[in-house]
């Protein structure tokens, strides 16, 4: 069993328009915003909750009409939570991308497949497609292994 | 002084027993064990000897373990190993191509002997060449050797220090200082690991302690670069990892060697540069020679002395250069000559040195000698990121006492962390001295005679010269001889303009990188799974790969499959496609454009084929346009063509400036085939929609329930009977799937793999993009004009499919095959008319339901109309071309 990292069912909505509108929204309490293009942003909330990220979406974008598109993405992103003191460590053995050590939302490779990376106090969440999660969770149990093996530093 | 003690542990060399001591390297348990020859020199097979004890030259290259190219003077010696030196033929003492070192056959042997010897005639190259081969190279490749999984980790210091040296470890504690996070790495075990009892060892003992106690400093041992690249970005080669660093600024305090004296026999075994000789004998209490004669010059050569007689050497001269206008402090007694070395006597090994002088010529008898005669800064790293934020430090930017190497190194750190401007030295330094005689290049054997000629042959340059002779591309990459060749040029050029004698490029790798090393972390085959995988393989599926997906290739009988369908009903997974749903007011317009053929008068609820066009009119992909209402669309496209197909419409709906959102679902949705004669009896079971003829004809799509999961249900004849595509929440795959197979039980329901679809479509004459086509590959050229509307204003591709409306120099054709024979030839198979290859295969399969042959076949037009005849691969199957599908010509049943 993994020790430093979880697939964590959430649930994932994205939102579509322009981008001052996209700027103005506010998620529910809770939910991690991440902007992921100018046009797109990505809400993710607890699992359960896709209802709930759409309607509050939606309502928030009904007046645009067809130049808004909001969909519900749970099934298309997974979310893999990185914990621990080696959850950096561990993320920087598949990944080129800098933490900021503030927190915050970036976007980059990871495991070789795109990701996009909500940075929190206690923990690193990475959203990659469900369709190569089977192939980020081999690499990260290899790396876990890896890391036990020969220990967390370069 | 160091004070090994032996330890039962042994490693072979050639067949001997080497004992080992406390902190031996391979190099040093061999030359305590007598051992002056290590290896061969690569064209000559001249003795090599050990030169640098620090990894730098290429003289002691041997292969540990099966492992190839190793510097056995820095290797740690283990018990167990098996050592064997390179470039031997036979044995060290007894090698036959040591015979290619006599006079004569340098003659034969020239720099660059194989573009102008052995050519003519023309029937004995092929035959010498794969001799050449054989006796070169370095050393042989276990290929049991399997490599290893290396991780990658990436790391963001602030600066990153080359050289755990005293420079290098004061510049990490001056970054650090200045508030930056460091990482310093070095290629010893421990820093100052090859450096001999004294001020600077002792320097590094304590600036190691404090680099230590300093938690903004990670300190990487045994650790090398071996390149620094744009970003900057230096991938730091440690036992077990590599980490990419991306610093904000380098400091690179590689150090320096003394330079590599050129002179007749400089390359015989015996002359060893100043620190390599003092590393054997402080390090490891060996004594390097009886008798030695140092070749003076830098501000160590005193040290050396005294280190050499601490070991029991006898120093008969030191042989200070010509000009020396101060003598070093050298210890009472010893002799000093002004002047030069010319000649090194001794084949096995030195046996005496000739040095010319004010007073006249001496040869003193010797076997050793040492040469402390200048220091060649160690560049390489530092000359490939001039144009990056680096700084130098220590002996590479000016050799002094290490007391001021330390002061100033630290202040360099402190720069690099504050970002300020670097001082860098001049780089890629001329020689000072290079003789009429000798090896410029010990790694490939080229000999002043030899850039001589080369020069005269009107290779003049160094770029040139470096081309042509090899001199600077072997192991050591121009460490020992990148300034004598610079030198030499100028020599030989007098007066020519400085481009002759200019520097090289220096680039990666400045140190031996391994193959597995530059793979590391890279090593992973990228796998894209659909949510039914594991379902799959519960029902014994085989998987091929489509791209980056794994499909299904069948689930045991290819023709059991192909009948469900086609006499009965099949489900498929196709939850590979990509899935696209696009909306906004500037939707239709932007389809318009995207697509060759009208998208505006698709009604919603229906559906049409689409191709997708390059600029050039070549197909890059295909799949449907379903019109969901007026303003949103669902695309398909083809497994593996997602990522393509939706970068391709970003980049054109950002270059149109339209307001249309492009939404990737391929992963959120999975897709179900459900096909045969009997897919509505099965699928009427789990929905109460109205799925009839009438209610939902071909070519309609919409949403159903089908066993409680809301299904975006596409009527399409890929396979060419009743069907339909259910879209679905990729979450519900299993749910639906199961819920199929359930429900066709009674109508002997069967999964299919691609194999059975491939036979299935084709049967039908459609292409699958990227097997029948090519990156040529224009609708006229497959038939599929019809998909395209030239009356349309404008779409992507539509000037060049204007302009290559005539041209076509291939066209695809469906082919009859005869005979009875269940064989069908291989996918690539040759077309062949009159003997004459007219074309190749790109489907082919034996139909159970036809009973005979089919395939696609690209060929020249003129052999492309219908009745034309052929034959097939090795076996000239017969063959003729028809036109239209071999299945259902008509439509009748994918109608039905």
């Amino acid at each position: 069993m993994p020790e430093l990292w979880a697939i964590t069912q959430t649930a994932k909505a994205r939102a579509f328009g322009p981008p001052e509108t996209l700027d103005a929204l506010t998620p529910p309490a809770g939910v991690r915003a991440g902007r992921v293009a100018g046009d797109e942003l990505l809400w993710v909330g607890e699992v359960g909750t896709a209802e709930a990220l759409l309607t509050a979406l939606r309502s928030q974008l009904a007046s645009l009409g067809n130049r808004a598109a909001v969909v519900d993405h749970s099934d298309g992103y997974a979310l893999f939570t990185l914990t621990g003191d080696q959850r950096g460590e561990l993320f920087a053995r598949l990944s080129s991308i800098r933490i900021p050590a503030d927190g915050g939302f970036v976007q980059g490779n990871f495991a070789g497949v795109p990701s996009r990376i909500f940075c929190r106090s206690d923990r690193l969440e990475v959203i990659v497609t469900s369709d190569v999660a089977w192939f980020v969770g081999t690499r990260l149990e290899h790396v876990e292994h890896s890391l036990h093996a020969i220990g967390g530093a370069a | 002084m160091a004070d090994p003690t032996p330890r039962s542990e042994s490693f072979a060399f050639e067949g001997r027993e080497i004992p080992i001591h406390s902190g031996d390297t391979i190099g040093s348990a061999l030359y305590r064990s007598g051992v002056d020859t290590v290896s061969r020199s690569f064209k000559y097979h001249r003795r090599r000897g050990f030169l640098c004890m620090s990894g730098d030259c290429p003289n002691c290259l041997v292969q540990v373990d099966g492992e190839t190219g190793v510097r056995c003077c820095t290797r740690p010696a283990a018990d167990g190993m098996k050592v064997e030196p390179q470039n031997v033929m036979g044995s060290l003492e007894r090698d036959p191509l040591a015979m290619n070192d006599l006079r004569l056959m340098h003659k034969f042997l020239p720099v660059g002997f194989y573009y102008k010897t052995l050519i003519k005639p023309r029937w004995l190259w092929p035959r010498v060449e794969p001799l050449i081969r054989k006796v070169a190279g370095l050393g042989r490749v276990d290929k049991s050797d399997l490599p290893r999984h290396l991780e990658r980790v990436y790391r963001h210091p602030d600066v990153v220090v080359l050289g755990g040296g005293p420079a290098g470890l004061s510049a990490a504690l001056g970054a650090a200082e200045a508030g930056a996070s460091v990482i310093v790495a070095d290629e010893g075990e421990h820093p100052g690991s090859r450096l001999g009892a004294g001020a600077t060892l002792a320097a590094v003992n304590d600036l190691l302690a404090q680099v230590e106690a300093n938690d903004r400093i990670e300190l990487l041992r045994s650790t090398r670069a071996f390149g620094l690249y744009e970003g900057p970005e230096v991938p730091l080669i440690g036992p077990e990892l590599m980490a990419m660093t991306q610093p904000k600024a380098i400091v690179v305090a590689t150090g320096a060697f003394e330079s590599m004296e050129v002179f007749a026999g400089n390359d015989v075994p015996g002359v060893m540069l100043g620190r390599g000789a003092v590393r054997l004998a402080t390090q490891h209490a060996i004594r390097p020679g009886k008798v030695a004669v140092v070749l003076g010059g830098t501000h160590e050569v005193g040290e050396h002395i005294a280190a050499l007689q601490a070991v029991g050497t006898v120093v008969a001269a030191v042989v200070l250069p010509d000009g020396a206008t101060s003598a070093p402090e050298l210890p009472a007694g010893v002799r000093t000559l002004v002047g030069e070395i010319v000649q090194v006597h001794g084949r096995k090994r030195v046996s005496a040195v000739s040095i010319r002088y004010t007073g006249g010529t001496e040869k003193i008898a010797c076997d050793l000698l040492c040469l402390s005669g200048s220091l060649t800064p160690q560049e390489n790293l530092l000359r490939q990121g001039t144009a990056m934020p680096v700084h130098a430090a220590g002996d590479l930017l000016a050799a002094a006492p290490v007391a001021e190497s330390v002061e100033h190194a630290r202040e360099v750190g402190a720069r690099a962390a504050r970002g300020e401007g670097a001082e860098l030295p001049e780089l890629g330094q001329k020689a000072r001295r290079c003789g009429e005689a000798g090896y410029v290049c010990i790694c490939e054997d080229v000999s002043v005679q030899d850039v001589r000629n080369a020069v005269t042959e009107g290779f003049s340059s160094t770029e040139l010269l470096k081309r042509y002779t090899t001199i600077t591309m072997g192991p050591c990459q121009g460490r020992m001889c990148h300034g004598q060749m610079r030198t030499l040029a100028e020599r030989l050029s007098p007066g020519a303009e400085p481009r002759i004698s200019g520097t090289t490029t220096a680039r990666p790798p400045a140190r031996t990188v391994m193959l597995d090393e530059v793979t590391a972390g890279a090593y992973a085959h990228l796998e894209r799974r659909t949510a039914l995988h594991d379902t799959h393989l519960g029902l014994g599926a085989t998987f091929l790969w489509a791209g980056q997906w794994k499909r299904v290739d069948n689930y045991g009988s290819i023709e059991q499959e192909y009948r469900a369908v086609r006499e009965g009903v099949g489900v498929i997974d196709v939850g590979t496609l990509g899935k696209f749903r696009v909306s906004g007011p500037d939707v239709v317009a932007f389809l318009e454009r995207l697509y060759p053929n009208h998208v505006g008068d698709i009604q919603p609820g229906r559906l049409r084929y689409g191709l997708l066009l390059d600029e050039h009119g070549v197909i890059h992909d295909d799949g449907t346009i379903c019109r969901i209402d007026d303003e949103t669309f669902y695309l398909t496209v083809t497994t593996s063509g997602a990522e393509e197909a939706e970068a391709l419409m970003i980049d054109w709906r950002d270059t149109w400036g339209m307001t249309v959102h492009i939404v990737n679902q391929t992963s959120a949705l999975g897709a179900i085939n459900i096909a045969g004669p009997k897919a509505r009896e099965v699928l009427a079971t789990l929905t109460s929609d109205d799925i009839s003829k009438e209610g939902f004809p071909y070519l309609r799509q919409r949403t159903i329930t089908v066993a409680g999961i809301e299904c975006l249900a596409i009527r399409l004849g890929f396979v060419g009977e009743v069907g339909w595509e259910l879209h679905h929440p990729a979450s519900r795959s299993e749910e639906l799937w199961s819920a199929l197979l359930k429900a066709g039980e009674a109508h002997g329901v069967q999964p299919f793999g691609i194999q059975a679809q491939r036979l299935l479509r084709l049967e039908k004459g459609h292409i699958i993009v990227s097997q029948d086509t090519d990156f040529e590959t224009t609708p006229w050229r497959v038939d599929m004009g019809w998909a395209v509307k030239l009356e349309k204003d404008w779409f992507v591709g539509k000037r060049a499919l204007v302009r290559k409306q005539e041209t076509s120099t291939e066209k695809l054709i469906a082919y009859r095959g005869e005979g009875g024979s269940a064989r069908a030839p291989w996918e690539g198979a040759a077309v062949k008319v009159d003997n004459q290859l007219v074309g190749r295969v790109t489907s082919s399969w034996y139909s159970w339901t036809l009973g005979h042959s089919i395939g696609l076949a690209w060929v020249k037009p003129e052999f492309a109309a219908e009745g034309q005849r052929f034959l097939i691969g090795k076996d000239n199957m017969n063959a003729t071309v028809v036109k239209g599908a071999f299945y259902d010509a008509e439509g009748a049943k994918l109608r039905a």
